[in-house]
Order: C-alpha cells, then sequence, then structure tokens
C-alpha cells in the first residue's frame, strides 16, 4: 500500500482552485518530519495541477469534480479516453460505431456533444466545425496519463465558452515520472493487435524527457445481423514530453504528438449522381486521420503567493472523410496570472487568443458557404479572451469564489460568463457547496455556415412522394449563443478512513437552444414543390429543406451520488449513479414553427437516459493477483431506440514482480452485441459492440 | 513587497505590467516551496541521525550553498535536534571556509565548476556534503538526492564520507540506491 500521507497536498490534483482554506504550512511541514526516512523515500511527490491556483482538497471544492486516477485506469483496463469516461457519475457514453463516441453530462447525448470542453495538456481538443470532439484521434499512451479530471457541470468562467454542462481535462504524467523504458503488448478478439514503447530519460543538470510510440489495431463491431460491419480501426501515434529548470524559479514545458489511423464507418448516403439507389449504405470506404501538436509552457513561480505562466499551442488535424476533407490548423497563446492583491484573496486573472484556419475540400455533403451561399473552402476564425477569479478565504468555514470570463468570437461577438461558488467546511469531514453561474455554447461553422446535404433522412408521408425524405440543413448566420444558468448544490463526507460520500443536485435553465425548423427555400435554385418540398435528381424523392433557429427553452435538474467504500485494506468498491430530467418547449408561440419545434422539444428532451450506474470494484489478491470487475448500466436511450443495458468488465492480473504484469480483460461479457446508439443527422451507420477479450504484458525496465 | 494596500484598478494595471516585465523580474530569493522540497529537507533533516561526526559539539551547523526555493523549507529545521545535537541552518557562498563553520553542506542550483572546486576544498574534511545535482556522488559528493518518478532516494559515496572520518550508519547504506 502506497504511503498516503498529506491528504492535503495529493488532492490538491484538482484543476480548480476554486473553493478551499488556506493549508497552515506549519502542520504540514511537520507531517513530513515526522516521516521516517524509509517513508521519505517512498512517498510519491504529490501533484500540483499548473492550474491549480490553491491546494485544496477534493473535499472542498465547489465543483462537481471526478478524478480518474492512472490507477483506474490500470485498474479497469480501458483502452481509450472515451472508455475511461464511463466511469464518470452521470457520464453518458454510447459508442455509436468503431471509433464514434457520443459524450455528454447531464443531458443532450449526442455524437455532436456539444455542450462539454475537452483538453489534453491545456490543448482544447474541442472542434470548432462542428462544436463537438473528434474521440477517435484524442489519445495517448494510456500509461502515461496521469489523471482526468471531470468537472460537471458548467466551467465556463475559468474554461471558455462551451464549457456548459462538463470540462474534461486530461493531463499526462511528467517526464520526471516516466524514467526508464516500458514496453506493452497485447491482443485479443477486438483489440486484435496493440502495442507501445516509451523511454524516458535524462538531459543537462536539470532536465527530463521521454519518447513514445503507440500504435493499435481494432476489429469492426457487428451490425445488426451479427456480421461483422468493416468499421475495422487503426492508428499510430508517437510523442514525446520534456521539462527543464532554466531558472532556479522558472519551469518549462514541451512537448507534442503526431498520429495517423484510417477507420472504414458506414456512411448512409444519397448520391445524386446514382438516383435509382435512392439511400446507399456505403461500406469499406477508407476515412483517413492524421495531425499533430506541438504545446510549450513556461511558468514563472516568484513565491509561494504569485506565478505566471504563458503557453502556446500549435495544433493541425487532417480528416480526409468522403462527406468532406478538412485540414484544421489553430493557434493558442494564453497567459494566467496568480496573486494575492489582499490577505485571503487569491486572485487569478488571464487572457488568451487563439486563431483557427479551416481548409475544406472534396465538400460531398459537408459544403461550406460564403454569404451569398456560394461554396467556397477557406475559413479563419479567432477568438480572445480575459478572465479573472477571486477566491476568498471569509473566515475558516467559509470560502467564496467569484469569476467571470468575458469572450469575443467570429459568430456572436461578445459573451460574458460569471460564476459565482460558495463553500462551507461544517467540519473536517463534512462540505456544503453551492454555485450559481452562466455559460453559453457559441454556435459551430456547421450550425452557422455549413449545407449539410444528403446524410439526413426522415419519414413522413406526402402523397405522390416516397416516404424517405432528404433533410438538408442550412447552417443559419444569425444563430446566437445557447445560454445556460445553472444551479448546484452539493455535500461531501468522510465516515471514518473508509467511506466516502459525494452528492450533487443541478438545476439548469437553457435558453435559445438550437432547433431544426423547415426553410421556405431550396438548398439549390430548385423551387419548392407541395409549398415545402424541393425535387432531387430521383423522380418521387424529395428533400425536405430546414434550418436552424434558437426555437427551444429547457429545464434539466438531477443529481449524482458517489460512494466510496474501503473495505478492507485489499478491497475498495465505489457506486456511483446518475438522475436526469430534461424538459423542453418552444420560446416561441409561432404557428409556423410550432409544429417543427414541438419535434425538436421530444428530441431533447428523449437523448439522454434518465438512469446511469456503475459499480466497481478492485481486489488486492495475495500472491500479486489483481481482480477488478465493473459492472453499469443506462437505462433506455428513447430518441436513438436503445434499450437500457447492463455491461460487465473484469480484468485478472498477476504481477511477477515489480516489472512484469500480465492481465488478461474481458469487455462487455454476457452480451454477444449491443447497440449504444444511434443518429440520423451525421450520415454514420450504427453499429453494435461486442463482448470481447483481450490479453497484456506490461514490461518495464 | 506591500502588494497588500493596492487598489483593485491599480493591482489589475500591476498585473497587465507584469505581463511585460516578466522577462526581467528577478526575485527568486523566496520561491515557493513544492512537495519536492518539502521531502528533500526532511530526508536531509533525517539523514543527519544516521551520521557519526568526528568530533560532537551541541550544534550540528548544516549550510547551504545556492538559491532556491528549497532554501525556505530548510530553515524551517533551524534549531530542531538531531540526535541531542541542535540544528543550526545558514546560507553560505561559495568561497566561505566550509571546513571551519559547517558539519554538513548541502549544495544546489550551483555549476558544475564551483561544486567541483567545493568538493575539492573539502576533501578529507568531516563535512558532509549532500546535493540534488546529477552524478554528484561520482565526482566527489558524499550523499546524492536524485528523482526517480515520483520519488526521491539518494546514492551515498562511502569511500569520501570514510576518508573525511564520517562514519554513515549501515542503515541509512542499505536504504540507499547506490553505495560507491
Amino acid at each position: 500500500m502506497k504511503k498516503q500521507l498529506l491528504p492535503t497536498v495529493l488532492a490538491s490534483s484538482l484543476l480548480l482552485g476554486f473553493n478551499a482554506y488556506a493549508e497552515q504550512p506549519a502542520t504540514e511541514d511537520d507531517d513530513f518530519l515526522d516521516f521516517s526516512l524509509e517513508e521519505l523515500i517512498s512517498l510519491d511527490i504529490p501533484d500540483v495541477t499548473s492550474v491549480s491556483r490553491k491546494k485544496q482538497r477534493l473535499m472542498d471544492s465547489a465543483a462537481a469534480i471526478y478524478v480518474i486516477t492512472s490507477e483506474d485506469i490500470h485498474r479497469t483496463g480501458v483502452t481509450s479516453i472515451p472508455e475511461a469516461l464511463r466511469m464518470v457519475p452521470g457520464m453518458q457514453v454510447a459508442r455509436l460505431n468503431g471509433n464514434t463516441w457520443s459524450i455528454s453530462t447531464r443531458g443532450f447525448n449526442y455524437i455532436f456533444a456539444n455542450k462539454l470542453l475537452v483538453l489534453i495538456d491545456g490543448r482544447t481538443v474541442y472542434s470548432p466545425l462542428f462544436s463537438g470532439v473528434n474521440w477517435d484521434v484524442q489519445d495517448t499512451l494510456m500509461e502515461d496519463i496521469d489523471r482526468i479530471e471531470v468537472i460537471r457541470g458548467p466551467g465556463a468562467a475559468l474554461w471558455g465558452a462551451n464549457a456548459v454542462n462538463g470540462v474534461i481535462n486530461v493531463i499526462t504524467k511528467k517526464a520526471a515520472d516516466t524514467q526508464g523504458s516500458l514496453v506493452t503488448v497485447g491482443g485479443g478478439n477486438e483489440e486484435k493487435a496493440f502495442g507501445s514503447y516509451r523511454h524516458g530519460g535524462e538531459f543537462g543538470d536539470n532536465g527530463f524527457y521521454k519518447v513514445y510510440f503507440k500504435a493499435f489495431e481494432r476489429d469492426g463491431l457487428a451490425n445488426a445481423e451479427g456480421k461483422d460491419a468493416n468499421d475495422d480501426w487503426k492508428m499510430k501515434r508517437a510523442g514525446f514530453k520534456t521539462e527543464w529548470k532554466p531558472a532556479s524559479d522558472a519551469d518549462f514545458t514541451v512537448q507534442g504528438d503526431i498520429y495517423q489511423g484510417t477507420t472504414r464507418p458506414t456512411l448512409m448516403i444519397f448520391d445524386p449522381n446514382e438516383p435509382d439507389e435512392e439511400v446507399q449504405s456505403f461500406r469499406g470506404i477508407s476515412r483517413d486521420q492524421r495531425g499533430g501538436n506541438l504545446i510549450a509552457l513556461w511558468k514563472r513561480t516568484l513565491n509561494e503567493y504569485e506565478d505566471y505562466s504563458l503557453r502556446a499551442v500549435m495544433d493541425d488535424y487532417q480528416n480526409f472523410d468522403y462527406r468532406v476533407t478538412e485540414k484544421r490548423q489553430s493557434f493558442d497563446l494564453e497567459f494566467q496570472h496568480y496573486f494575492q492583491p489582499y490577505e485571503g484573496h487569491d486572485l487569478v486573472w488571464g487572457a488568451s487568443f487563439r486563431r483557427t484556419w479551416y481548409e475544406l475540400s472534396d465538400m460531398r455533403n459537408i459544403i461550406l458557404l460564403d454569404k451569398q451561399g456560394k461554396e467556397k473552402d477557406k475559413r479563419q476564425d479567432n477568438l480572445y479572451s480575459l478572465f479573472a477569479q477571486d477566491d476568498i478565504s471569509l473566515n475558516n468555514q467559509w470560502n467564496l469564489s467569484i469569476s467571470t470570463r468575458y469572450e469575443h468570437n467570429s459568430f456572436t461577438g461578445k459573451e460574458f460568463q460569471p460564476n459565482a461558488k460558495l463553500t462551507w467546511k461544517a467540519t473536517e469531514n463534512r462540505t456544503f457547496w453551492t454555485s450559481l453561474s452562466r455559460a453559453v455554447k457559441t454556435p459551430s461553422v456547421s450550425e452557422t455556415s455549413v449545407l449539410t446535404n444528403n446524410i439526413t433522412f426522415v419519414t413522413f408521408p406526402v402523397p405522390h412522394t416516397k416516404d424517405t425524405k432528404i433533410l438538408s440543413i442550412t447552417g443559419n448566420r444569425d444563430l446566437e449563443s445557447e445560454k445556460l444558468t445553472a444551479f448546484e448544490l452539493g455535500y461531501r463526507e468522510q465516515f471514518g478512513s473508509s467511506f466516502r460520500l459525494d452528492v450533487t443536485g443541478f438545476y439548469n435553465k437553457y435558453e435559445d437552444i438550437v432547433a431544426y425548423v423547415t426553410s421556405a427555400s431550396c438548398p439549390s435554385d430548385a423551387t419548392l414543390e407541395f409549398g415545402f418540398l424541393c425535387p432531387t435528381t430521383s423522380p418521387g424523392f424529395y428533400r425536405l429543406p430546414s434550418t436552424l433557429i434558437n426555437g427551444l427553452d429547457a429545464t434539466t435538474y438531477g443529481f449524482e451520488v458517489i460512494a466510496d467504500w474501503q473495505i478492507k485494506d485489499w478491497w475498495k468498491l465505489q457506486l456511483t449513479y446518475g438522475w436526469l430530467q430534461v424538459d423542453a418547449s418552444p420560446n416561441t408561440k409561432n404557428p409556423l414553427l410550432l409544429n417543427a419545434l414541438k419535434q425538436n422539444e421530444q428530441l431533447v428532451e428523449e437523448l439522454s437516459a434518465s438512469h446511469t450506474a456503475n459499480l466497481r470494484s478492485s481486489m488486492n489478491l495475495p500472491n500479486q493477483w489483481y481482480f477488478d470487475f465493473w459492472i453499469r448500466g443506462m437505462s433506455n436511450l428513447k430518441s436513438a431506440n436503445v434499450p437500457g443495458y447492463t455491461a460487465l468488465d473484469v480484468r485478472l492480473a498477476k504481477k511477477i514482480n515489480d516489472n512484469l504484469e500480465f492481465s488478461l480483460v474481458g469487455q462487455n461479457l454476457f452480451d454477444k452485441q449491443r447497440a449504444e446508439f444511434t443518429e440520423i443527422f451525421s450520415g454514420l451507420g450504427a453499429t453494435e459492440i461486442e463482448e470481447s477479450w483481450y490479453a497484456q504484458i506490461r514490461w518495464s525496465f | 513587497m506591500s502588494i497588500y494596500n493596492l487598489t483593485p484598478v491599480k493591482t489589475v494595471i500591476l498585473g497587465l505590467i507584469a505581463t511585460v516585465l516578466f522577462t526581467v523580474q528577478i526575485n527568486s530569493a523566496n520561491a515557493a516551496t513544492s512537495p519536492e522540497d518539502k521531502i528533500k529537507t526532511a530526508i536531509i533533516y533525517k539523514m543527519t541521525k544516521f551520521i557519526t561526526w568526528p568530533r560532537k559539539t551541541q550544534n550540528l551547523t548544516i549550510c547551504v550553498l545556492g538559491e532556491g526555493s528549497i532554501n525556505n523549507e530548510l530553515h524551517k529545521i533551524n534549531r530542531k535536534n538531531t540526535m541531542g545535537r541542535r540544528l543550526s541552518v545558514t546560507h553560505k557562498d561559495s568561497n566561505a571556509p566550509f571546513d571551519k563553520l559547517c558539519d554538513a553542506l548541502f549544495m544546489h542550483n550551483i555549476d558544475n565548476s564551483t561544486a567541483r572546486s567545493v568538493l575539492e576544498r573539502l576533501k578529507g574534511k568531516p563535512v558532509l556534503t549532500i546535493s540534488d545535482m546529477r552524478s554528484f556522488t561520482e565526482f566527489g559528493g558524499m550523499i546524492g538526492l536524485s528523482r526517480s518518478g515520483k520519488k526521491i532516494n539518494f546514492s551515498i559515496n562511502n569511500t569520501t564520507a570514510t576518508e573525511a572520518k564520517l562514519s554513515i550508519s549501515s542503515k541509512l547504506l542499505k536504504l540507499s540506491k547506490s553505495v560507491k
């Protein structure tokens, strides 16, 4: 067992210094000096996140934070970041096909889950093209993930727009903590073959570096008939990280990754050149993706109460998809400064700038339009923002944190996102917190200036037409941001040393949610027939022109519970449960729109599951055997027409010595195959997850 | 620094100025201490209990050479007791007569040549030399602290320690990552 010293510092692995008591340095130092030398050299140096402002206990944070540790990743045997997120209470992770996931929390579960902000080592991986995340290329060496910090609920004041329903922050280990070599290899029926190599070393007087390479090949999922769906997936990735101290008070980190891969998702498409086929199912078309990124972070620490940092990020992403070829580059510059202007006040402020360049080509189904509605292939967007947070220790028990962000974006101009949080530490082991925040989801490129054509199909009867119709969606340049006002209430308590309870309730009010409505003009120059349909190259096959408006308001509410129970030294259990209700309504009385908005209302209300639950068990058995199981369940997704399910993962591992481990992992057991998601807007065919096994060897030297 | 008396407007301006000035500001004397500093300090403190000096006095002086955040931590063990002796931690510069003033010398954040010349001067003198510089024990230092993964460990050059008439307990030698 690792020494659990200094819980205050260890738990500081939280990303936000929302609220906490200033630590009592004196007691803390005595803690260290009271340890024996044996204990000191076996201690793990606690990490303090770069964005952490005040060291704080998980217990005291005024946000619904959940941390997936590297131990959790190791012990569950998950092989990707999206799969790891299934551990988070209330997080709804649904796999549409081999490499597409719908991931969301607190509602709006969709493959364009556009209300979640995702960062990897401070690099935002939120795609401004469709305001969602390309989960398939968000990867790194799983062994090198230090932790994944997930905030459910808005984090916009500190993190920026689109952190509406949550923030996911993936933090990788330092090069200094990954010295030596590590090799993992494995294979199984779904994870056909995978392997990775990492090597860390030293340079100069105080520098550390590491380099890694990983590759995997995954089998395709199954189609509804139980046959292979051909959406197999291959990927290679290499990266590095270096850290050194140019001066005693400065830290410099440079890191980067490059990757490339290919998959073959099933597409459901109407090809105007083959009108007789109507809706075709395209299989086996390769979709290649490649990209890379480079991050430089410089931090200067003047003293315990003042530091500043500067981060620059370059990112390149190229996606050669049948529907569209997208090339996107972005550059980010971010400055942050922390200091104490008055006693008891911890002030952090920052400014950032991002420029994104897009180049689109082969626009078969996703077509970028200019103001006149003509096809165009390039676009450039700028984003500026400024934020500040004051964290005030009112007294030993009460803590108040006020923060706000001003942001200027290319779509809606100025946005203002404030937030206030209050923590009451009733006793050493019992904390209550509450938070009131405003956050916005800014419109994406696809919602404002893209024509999505021939990949979305709806069915309704109109005389003299075929029942299936194409839904052509033209973006609306006048869209406004979706706005959220969120109220949260939380309670945490540590009962003795073995039981911990964490409960969060939330009530969210959304305004101006984007909805699909019919449009009065055809995307091409065709004229409307029947008053609302446009003809296609296929006789009798019609398209329904539509566009987007801020047509809905919604209320969501629910709660999430985490119970951690250390039953014995060797046995740990975690139970999580999330309950969610969504109630949407049209925000206009316009009778022309009302019918369409009613359908949108139903869609929004039925996107997410009402219940999610996880039970995870970790056992350290004699003779260095380890046994873990994970039961998870989700109730039905009405809109996706997916029934509720319960899944079981197990992992059995044997450590031969400290450096060599064998493991066997079973995933989605006792469920031959299972659909987790379906949807109509992307043109992607849904495929089904299969029961799978893999074996792995992990060797460090 | 009297930043505690500024108006909010001034503090924001100060912040803005800091963005311009950060490259030239010099203020490293009291840099923030990290958990790593605290653990290293605790290790140094504990080690003194496993070393026997040829001449036992009431005080045990630990001299510190080099600037950095760990100095704050080291000063916190000043006046603590170790094996009946009272610790005294003092900061020195590189040409101080360490052999006369110090029982132990902790060097950090100094260049290799300075470290080598200090070690040369202390050869055979009963001053315990400790440092977190790379390969410290290989070029004549007695105890080298190093980071391996998330842990701090140490290596010992017992040959130089014996030459300096310092006796290192076998328990400490056993805990050491490597002994020379």
